[in-house]
């Protein structure tokens, strides 16, 4: 998804990539990642497969339907009968379905279509080029669930992401002593920030504090979306997941963060590409804010 | 709402409040609407626009809205268009 790493000597040059969910969203469980390594690719920690897994609780279903919409583009599925079903059922199901819809087995592949997991919760992971659309189904005989991944992708930057922590500080001083006594915090402002050049109205909603209504297509009517401003500051949590020296991946978690920066975009003919520059920053409690390191791989 | 409010609501043609408030909650009168909840909206997204062939717009929040059954079926391949699921909740 995003480049190599290097590391050697614990210099590790790497990029990262940041999702963002409704604000409070928490971390999907840890016990994910090992042992099985489910939804988490920790040969890539920039794998979507962690924050961007679709689960499926097949429930008291006898046999779903699923769709995978992707660009406006629905790929309906053969129906799936639950009982005895496996991960390699339900790939082999919704790879099907996105050749018939007319995708090329090079995209629509098992290698972009990861299902792991066990009856009645499976993690469904579309990657690559197939990420980004969203799952439904139609069930019979009982109702099945599909949750689609609440963490959304902040997408392609101009040059990487910026982790910043400003701190303000006030020296305590005694008139007896030319050194300080204490030193006190009196701000600190945690940052993501980045130049975010992917034109889509995700990108735009983040920029620019907004929202969006779906006008889905209708005969003569195409399908768009309509981002609407607001002075109501939108709360975001984010995730800057990237990887640290002993390969594994790295998460900067807050479940509060706002993202008010100045936009100022240029839109060039063929010089340069169009950037929306966004900063987070967190609005919750200093504990609030942390930095899960893994370091051992699960047993 | 005290008796003398009542009494003009009533004298006015409306029903007290606390009629039209137990309407408000219970199934249309007619039950050829179905209610249905959106899924699959990113959270960015606050509704669902389905346009209609008479011109109306069917509007789907994230507290769902009531849409006629008849058209249930195309109105869930128009949203599936735009990647929402159209979950029926109560159906009547």
């Amino acid at each position: 998804m995003i480049g190599d790493l290097y590391n050697a000597n614990n210099v590790v040059v790497g990029q990262a990539a940041t999702f963002f969910a409704p604000k409070n969203t928490p971390l999907p469980a840890f016990a994910r990642v090992a042992p099985s390594i489910i939804g988490w690719n920790q040969a890539d920690p920039f794998d979507a497969g962690f924050l961007g897994a679709t689960l499926w609780a097949s429930g008291a279903a006898t046999s779903t339907i699923f769709t995978y919409t992707l660009d406006g583009k629905a790929y309906p599925g053969a129906s799936l009968t639950v009982a005895g079903t496996t991960g390699p059922l339900i790939q082999t199901n919704l790879v099907n379905a996105l050749v018939a819809g007319g995708l090329s087995p090079t995209i629509a592949n098992a290698a972009n279509v990861s299902v792991q997991g066990t009856s009645p919760n499976w993690n469904i992971v579309f990657r690559g080029p197939l990420a980004g659309g969203v799952l439904t189904k139609v069930d019979t005989g009982g109702a099945s669930t599909v949750t689609n991944p609440l963490w959304l992708p902040c997408g392609a930057t101009d040059q990487g992401w910026q982790f910043g922590a400003a701190k303000s500080t006030q020296s305590i001083n005694i008139e007896e002593q030319s050194t300080p006594v204490a030193m006190t915090v009196t701000s600190q402002q945690v940052t993501l920030a980045a130049s975010l050049s992917e034109d889509i109205t995700r990108t735009l909603n983040l920029a620019l504090n907004a929202q969006n209504t779906t006008t889905a297509p209708a005969t003569g009517v195409a399908g768009f979306d309509t981002v609407t401003l607001t002075d109501t500051v939108l709360t975001y949590a984010v995730a800057m997941v990237s990887a640290n020296p002993e390969g594994f991946g790295r998460i900067v978690y807050a479940p509060q963060w706002t993202q008010l920066a100045n936009a100022s975009v240029n839109l060039r003919r063929a010089s340069d590409k169009r950037m929306y520059g966004v900063q987070f920053e967190t609005v919750c409690a200093t504990n609030l804010i942390q930095i899960i390191n893994f370091t051992v791989a699960g047993l | 709402m005290s008796e003398h409010d009542e009494d003009r609501a009533s004298s006015e043609g409306r029903p007290p409040v606390k009629e039209r408030e137990s309407q408000a909650h219970e199934a249309p009168a007619d039950d050829e609407t179905t209610f249905v909840l959106p899924e699959g909206l990113p959270f960015q997204c606050t509704a669902l626009h389905l346009p209609q062939e008479d011109g109306a717009t069917l509007v789907i929040d994230r507290d769902g809205a009531h849409v006629p059954s008849a058209d249930l079926e195309a109105l869930r391949e128009q949203a599936a268009l735009s990647g929402v699921l159209l979950n029926t909740e109560v159906s009547d």
